[in-house]
C-alpha cells in the first residue's frame, strides 16, 4: 500500500512519517506540510491511506480530508490529533481511523490492520483458460488488446515490480532505446490507467520509478486463490492466448 | 490598595487566558517527539519552555512596570518555541529604542495574536516584526504582521484575542501609555503600544 503524511509542524510530520514507513503494509510514504501541496498531488496520483494532522493551518485537515476524498474516494482517511475534541468532525467525515499525538508505529499499523480487514476486492480476473478481467459481472473494456495483456503481464508477476524495459522487451520484443517504442508504451500505460480509472480500480496498479506491480490484495483471482488454497482446480489452461504466459503454464503443470 | 489587587487579578487572568492548554500540550507534543530524533532540538525547547513558564509566573505577581529588554527576552523564549514548531514564519526585531519600562505580558501577547490569527491563518510562511522607536514625548512597540489581517473595528467577542482589553488597561494604569490596532483584510495587521515620556499621574 501507499501512503501520504501531512502535517504543517514540522517535527511532527517527520515522527508521524517514521511510523507510518516502519509498516512493512506501506510501500511508499510521500510526506507534505502544506494542504495544498497534497492536494496538487493527490490530483495526479493515487494513495491508499492518508494520514492528517487536524489542526493544519490553511484549509485545515477537516477540509483537506473532504477534498482528498473527492478526488480519491477510495483513499482511506486517518486523522492525527493531540486534541480529542475534534474526533466529532472526524467521525462525521466517515474517516477510517483516529490516532492521538504522540503517534507511535504500534498504532499506526493497528490503523492499517483495520483497513486491511475491511478492504474488498476490486477487480476478478481470470487466468485459467483465457485471461479475463471483470468488475463485479461486467467485462474491462480496453482500447488496445496490448493493454490488457499489460495487465496480464503484471497479475502474471504476481505483484512483483517490473521494469518498463522488461515489459517491452518480453511482451512485444520492443527496445526501449527507441522514443517511438517508449511513447507506444506509455499510450499502451495510459488506456490501462483509462480502463481500470473507468470502474474505480485503478489503485491496483502501483508504479514507482519506471517499475509496475498489481495489488495482489485488490484483486480477485483463480490463480492467486490456486496458489494459496488449491482452489479452483487447474486444468492445464493458464492465459491460453499469451505466448509468454506458457512458462508460468509450465511450472504450474510440473507442480500438480 | 484596592488599585494593586486589580493589577494582580488582571495578570492572573492574562496569565490564564495565555497558557492555553493547546500551547502547553502542543510543545510538550513536540518536545516529545524531537527527543528520539533530534535531542539536542529537545533540549533547547525545554529551555526555551522552562524560560517562558518561569517568566510567566514571574510577572504573574508583579505590578510595576518592568525594563524593554526583559519583556522581549520573554518574546524571544515564546518565539523560539514557536518556530520549532513552524520554522517557516519569520520573526524580525528591530529595536531602535531600548531604555524604556512597561508593563510585562504586554508585546508577548501581542505576538501570540499575530500568529496565532494573523499567521495560522496563512497556509504557511508569513513574517512578523516587532519594532521600537521613540520621539520627543512617546515611546513606540510596533507589532506588524503579513497575515491575513481582519475588519477594523476589532470584533468583540472576548475570545478570538488574547487580552487586549487587558494589555490596554494595564498600560494605562502603570503608564499612561495606549494601544491601538490598524488591519487590513489580506494585508495583515499592525497593533502599536505608545507609551509618554513624562509619565501621566493617573
Amino acid at each position: 500500500m501507499t501512503a501520504i503524511t501531512v502535517d504543517d509542524e514540522r517535527p511532527m510530520l517527520k515522527m508521524l512519517t517514521a511510523a507510518v514507513s516502519a509498516s512493512p503494509d506501506i510501500a511508499f510514504v510521500w510526506e507534505f506540510h502544506t494542504c495544498s501541496a497534497a492536494l496538487e498531488w493527490a490530483a495526479e496520483n493515487v494513495m491508499d491511506i492518508a494520514f492528517l494532522d487536524v489542526s493544519m493551518r490553511g484549509m485545515g485537515g477537516l477540509a483537506l480530508a473532504e477534498r482528498l476524498l473527492e478526488i480519491r474516494p477510495e483513499c482511506k482517511i486517518i486523522f492525527c490529533t493531540g486534541h480529542m475534541e475534534y474526533a466529532v468532525d472526524a467521525f462525521r467525515l466517515h474517516v477510517s481511523g483516529y490516532l492521538m499525538k504522540p503517534i507511535t508505529a504500534e498504532a499506526v499499523q493497528k490503523e492499517i490492520d483495520y483497513i486491511e480487514k475491511k478492504k474488498e476486492k476490486l477487480l476478478t480476473v481470470r487466468c485459467f483458460g483465457n485471461f479475463e478481467v471483470y468488475r463485479g459481472r461486467a467485462p474491462l473494456l480496453f482500447k488496445r488488446s496490448k493493454s490488457k495483456e499489460l495487465l496480464a503481464f503484471l497479475v502474471d508477476r504476481n505483484g512483483a515490480g517490473v521494469t518498463t524495459k522488461e515489459i517491452c522487451a518480453r511482451l512485444w520484443e520492443m527496445s526501449t532505446d527507441d522514443t517511438r517504442n517508449m511513447n507506444y508504451f506509455y499510450q499502451l500505460l495510459n488506456d490501462l490507467s483509462y480502463a481500470l480509472k473507468a470502474v474505480n480500480a485503478e489503485s491496483i496498479l502501483i508504479r514507482a520509478n519506471r517499475t509496475y506491480a498489481v495489488d495482489t490484495e485488490r484483486i480477485d483471482c483463480d490463480y492467486y486463490n490456486y496458489l494459496k488454497s488449491g482452489n479452483p482446480k487447474f486444468r492445464s489452461e493458464y492465459m491460453t492466448q499469451y505466448s509468454w504466459a506458457e512458462e508460468t503454464c509450465g511450472k504450474l503443470l510440473r507442480d500438480l | 490598595m484596592q488599585k494593586e489587587t486589580e493589577l494582580t487579578d488582571s495578570y492572573t487572568k492574562i496569565m490564564m487566558s495565555q497558557i492555553q492548554q493547546h500551547f502547553i500540550c502542543n510543545t510538550l507534543g513536540t518536545i516529545e517527539q524531537l527527543c528520539m530524533e533530534q535531542p539536542e532540538i529537545a533540549s533547547r525547547l525545554v529551555h526555551d519552555f522552562s524560560l517562558y513558564l518561569r517568566g510567566n509566573f514571574r510577572e504573574m505577581n508583579s505590578n510595576v512596570p518592568i525594563p524593554l529588554s526583559q519583556e522581549i527576552e520573554h518574546v524571544r523564549h515564546y518565539v523560539a518555541i514557536e518556530q520549532i514548531r513552524f520554522p517557516d514564519m519569520t520573526i524580525r526585531f528591530e529595536l531602535h529604542s531600548e531604555e524604556f519600562l512597561l508593563p510585562a505580558l504586554t508585546i508577548q501577547p501581542l505576538v501570540e495574536n499575530a500568529i496565532r490569527h494573523g499567521l495560522m491563518a496563512l497556509e504557511s510562511g508569513g513574517t512578523i516584526l516587532v519594532s521600537t522607536y521613540e520621539t520627543d514625548t512617546y515611546y513606540y512597540v510596533s507589532v506588524a504582521d503579513d497575515g491575513v489581517g481582519f475588519e477594523t473595528p476589532l470584533p468583540v467577542d472576548g475570545k478570538s484575542h488574547i487580552g487586549l482589553p487587558n494589555i490596554e488597561w494595564r498600560l494605562k494604569r502603570m503608564c499612561g501609555g495606549t494601544l491601538t490596532m490598524e488591519s487590513t483584510p489580506g494585508r495583515g495587521t499592525r497593533a502599536l503600544i505608545r507609551i509618554p515620556k513624562e509619565e501621566i499621574q493617573v
